[in-house]
């Protein structure tokens, strides 16, 4: 056999060696790193409210973080697991299409924190992290970045506890509503409710960090809104309800100056009992009069010139979705009803 | 007469205490603790000074990467003096990477298993260890021409001295960078209150850049015949 030859085989003999044992090891240890893996992202998620070197991460987590998948419009996601979303790839997706994991934190207090998961690019490659937001989705209460390639002393200490103690209590927007966050550079930011010290040499990093808050942080803007302008309430049957601000609003004038029965504008597809959507807020505005009287009874009256089974129908269709809504059974009773004098209306007639 | 001569014999031979064979031969004792002083890899052969300089900020990472060396170091030299008399010369050194590489890989797999915070601070430069000077250093110089039992001693010997070098610097930056010695605080609280504070300087490679250096220019002092020797 011709020395090279030797040489080739030696060489593919080696390789294939090297492989068998390297592709065994890995296949066999991965799902012990996968442990570790997730225990050390929980550890950070964690700690961009708290941190406590003793602790046990799983279990912190276990109690007092909740999982949400929102989208850009604000709307819950269900059938994903906020966990193992993986940013870098919901980034390339488009907006529209995009899945926003959030850890909602709840401390001791009861108080609630908003956790936000963030991936961005910095210098030399992807940087990240998680900032925790307060009730008010405006002021940080803590974050925590990592980064995969930056460069040691400079853009690498965005890791730093000093660095990222900086931006407690900062507001992200100020009080006219604009986003204004940024990382400044050079030093004597701390007074600036606004921004923070930016790392010397560090600037392409820190830009990168400030446009990752940003965009990150926009993608949240709709679902923020939903829950800054909702109120939670606890009936007398003691189910929770969430109603936003604007339909407790009107609620209060529902049954409003002594009136008993009241004609409402809910609309059916034709001839069926479908509800249409504009109808929606209608009756969800009779379940939060309904959840804040809890001794009320109100009972729904539909009539149909012509068909007396349909008036049924849309009674209750229009009871069950109330029920839907979160309303008590107890408190609603329908019928539907057919006189030809009066016009296809619906009405809500308080009964005590 | 006979008997009673035999009797003599036998307890002058019971009497004579049997020599045990060490475990090491004077030679091999002498492979594991010349890389200690006067062959010690970072001060006198001047190899794998990089990681020497980036993980010596604490005594922790220190003495990890320290056994990480020692086993890729010995083990690199084990493998390769078994094999030193088949590798074909054209690939030679790529078949010393391929062995350090295949090494350094299985310790940074086990790392991320089984002491996955250490393996987040020691990220980048365990993957060094590939490129340190040292190891792959030692497989030519010695690994290529000795035997196996030697050669792993070698690699050990050398990855202690390595280690020596690197706890020492380690010791002194993290005690008077950080006020702790393998993160338990050691400089009491009343010091700093009397206004002493934590040198920063510590913390930077430069420093264990002058703490090498001090200590080359105390093991010249002792051992005049090491200067001038690399």
């Amino acid at each position: 056999m011709s020395d090279n030859l030797k040489t080739i085989i030696y060489a593919g003999v080696m390789t294939l060696i090297v492989a068998l044992v390297l592709a065994t090891m890995t296949s066999v240890l991965r799902p012990i790193q996968k442990v570790e893996e997730d225990r050390d992202k929980k550890v950070s998620i964690l700690a961009a409210v708290e941190f406590n070197e003793g602790m046990d991460a799983d279990k912190e987590y276990e109690q007092r973080i909740q999982e949400v998948v929102v989208n850009a419009e604000g709307e819950k996601v269900e059938n994903t697991k906020a966990f193992d979303i993986d940013l870098y790839k919901e980034g390339k997706k488009p907006i529209e299409e995009r899945a926003y994991p959030l850890y909602i934190y709840t401390a001791d207090t009861e108080k609630k924190k908003y956790i936000v998961p963030m991936n961005g690019m910095g210098l030399w490659d992807q940087i990240g992290g998680f900032l925790a937001l307060n009730g008010d989705f405006n002021t940080i209460d803590g974050v925590i970045f990592n980064h995969v390639g930056e460069t040691p002393g400079l853009g690498a200490e965005i890791t730093e506890i000093w660095f990222q103690k900086q931006f407690k209590d900062k507001k992200l927007k100020n009080t006219s509503g604009t986003y204004v966050f940024d990382v400044k550079k050079g030093t004597g930011n701390s007074l600036d409710e606004y921004s923070v010290d930016g790392i010397t040499g560090s600037t392409i990093t820190g830009d990168g960090l400030e446009a990752m808050m940003k965009e990150d942080l926009g993608g949240y803007e709709s679902y923020f809104k939903k829950l800054v302008n909702q109120e939670l309430i606890e009936s007398g049957s003691g189910n929770k309800v969430t109603f936003d601000r604007d339909i407790l609003q009107a609620a209060k004038d529902f049954f409003g100056l002594g009136k008993k029965r009241l004609e409402n504008q809910i609309y059916f597809q034709d001839r069926s009992s479908i509800i249409t959507e504009q109808s929606y807020d209608q009756i969800k505005t009779l379940v939060a009069f309904l959840k804040t009287n809890p001794t009320k009874r109100v009972k729904i009256l539909v009539n149909d010139r012509k068909d007396e089974s349909l008036s049924m129908r849309r009674a209750e269709s229009i009871f069950a979705y109330a029920l839907q809504q979160g309303a008590t059974e107890g408190q609603l009773t329908y019928s539907g009803i057919e006189d030809r004098k009066s016009g296809d209306r619906v009405e809500f007639e308080l009964i005590n | 007469m006979s008997t009673t001569t035999t009797e003599v014999v036998q307890d002058v031979i019971k009497e004579v205490p049997k020599k045990r064979k060490p475990f090491l031969s004077k030679k091999e004792r002498q492979i594991l603790t010349d890389p200690l002083d006067d062959a010690n890899p970072i001060t006198v052969q001047v190899l794998g000074l990089c990681s020497a300089l980036a993980v010596t900020t604490q005594v922790k990472p220190a003495f990890v990467m320290t056994l990480c060396v020692i086993f890729v170091c010995a083990f690199a030299n084990l493998v390769i003096s078994l094999l030193r008399n088949t590798i074909p010369s054209s690939i030679r050194m790529i078949v010393q990477l391929v062995v350090i590489a295949s090494l350094v890989t299985v310790v940074s797999e086990m790392l991320k298993a089984f002491q996955y915070e250490l393996s987040k601070q020691l990220s980048v430069y365990i993957g060094l260890i590939i490129t340190n000077c040292m190891v792959m250093g030692r497989l030519e110089a010695f690994a290529m021409s000795n035997k196996p039992w030697q050669s792993f001693l070698d690699g050990i010997g050398n990855g202690i001295g390595y280690g020596a070098i690197l706890i020492f610097v380690a010791v002194f930056r993290e005690l008077f960078g950080s006020g702790t010695l393998f993160k338990i605080q050691i400089i009491p609280q009343f010091v700093y209150d009397f206004g002493y504070s934590n040198n920063g300087l510590m913390l930077t490679p430069a420093a264990a850049m002058f703490l090498i250096g001090i200590f080359i220019w105390w093991q010249r002092a002792r051992k005049p015949k090491l200067i001038d020797i690399s």
